[in-house]
């Protein structure tokens, strides 16, 4: 008997069968890893974001503080020294932002003044790094946060810097 | 020449004929596929669903709390509370004020190890579970606190976030888990 036409047949059902096999062990074997390379990418973004805002705020909140107890019988030097001493009560613990506490501190590109009924606090050239693995980002920003007379943020606006790096 | 058409023509019925149960075969084998890869979905499941629903939390840490009179940003606080310079009543009672109808739901773990949720032999009473049941905020026993945050980290609604920090010690890491939002059943 003539059996050389079946072989074709034979062969599309043993490469189905070996193709489903490949299939059933690579869904098996699949552990998102396309989620942890870019995991590591996605978490400097989200921690210099943090890092971002979390001196905004505290910023503002401090500003505010100052403002509500008494800022208006502080003159600038006052402001500055104020802000200075209250960042120092809440500890420099975050490693991160290491940048910020030393600007603060040596009231480096930092200004916290009063412009008639209103306050301002700004900040130039801050910069934050986080890295992972490889990854590596840096982020250069301001910020500038006003008040009005009671204390209250009327306006925050951050302004970008042409030095961002991601690598 | 009428002859040899004929004989063409059963031939290739004669494949078609031979090519149908392949055909059934190979749908069949697909249908056993489509039926394994469906279990194997049920068994390993995907995270995709809450990994969506977290990310509202992002700026859980950046709330702003009155302790003793003065506003912190939550992160302070809990770093201060890990130095030991605020106690538990008076955070306690502020996180308290964060839970509302529409976030029944308060857990919140910080620590230097992994996974400071899963906590015992004391530890967990670091931690913070506070609940909206009945119009009354109310805390559950210690010795389910770490079962409860098992339960979230299970279902991949509790986020982790770890910080470097200067202890005494030197530099260390602190690991803040939480959740905030409804509860779920």
């Amino acid at each position: 008997m003539n059996r050389r036409g079946d072989i074709p047949m034979i062969l599309l059902f043993v490469i189905a069968l070996v193709l489903v096999v490949i299939s059933l062990l690579s869904f098996a074997s699949f552990k998102m890893r396309f989620v942890d390379n870019s995991e590591g990418r996605s978490e400097i973004l989200k921690e210099i974001g943090f890092y971002e805002d979390y001196i905004t705020r505290e910023s503002g909140i401090i500003g505010k503080e100052i403002i509500s107890k008494g800022g208006l019988l502080l003159s600038d030097e006052g402001l500055k020294e104020r802000f200075k001493e209250i960042l120092k009560n809440r500890g420099f613990e975050i490693k991160g932002l290491d940048n910020y506490y030393g600007k603060i501190l040596r009231w480096e590109k930092v200004s916290f003044v009063r412009d008639s009924d209103k306050y301002i606090f700004e900040m130039r050239d801050l910069r934050l790094e986080a890295s992972r693995g490889a990854n590596k980002m840096s982020r250069n920003f301001g910020f500038k946060i006003e008040f009005d007379g009671k204390g209250e943020i009327t306006r925050t606006s951050i302004s970008e810097m042409n030095s961002n790096t991601l690598e | 020449m009428i002859c040899l058409d004929i004989k063409s023509k059963k031939g290739q019925l004669g494949k078609i004929i031979t090519a149908l149960p392949v055909l059934f075969l190979i749908f069949f084998i697909i249908g056993v596929y489509l039926v394994l890869t469906n279990f194997a979905y049920v068994f390993k499941g995907s995270s995709l669903f809450y990994f969506i629903e977290g990310v509202d939390n992002d700026d859980f840490l950046l709330h702003e709390i009155q302790i003793n009179g003065q506003k912190m940003l939550l992160l302070d606080v809990l770093i201060q509370f890990q130095e030991k310079k605020i106690e538990r009543e008076v955070v306690n009672d502020e996180f308290k004020r964060l839970v509302d109808d529409q976030n029944n739901l308060f857990l919140l773990a910080s620590g230097f190890s992994e996974m400071p949720g899963g906590s015992l032999g004391g530890a967990e009473r670091n931690n913070f579970i506070i609940r909206l049941r009945d119009g009354e905020k109310t805390s559950p026993n210690y010795g389910s606190f770490h079962s409860i945050f098992g339960e979230y980290r299970r279902k991949g609604l509790l986020q982790e976030q770890v910080f470097e920090i200067r202890e005494e010690e030197g530099i260390q890491k602190f690991y803040i888990e939480f959740y905030y939002g409804r509860e779920r059943t």
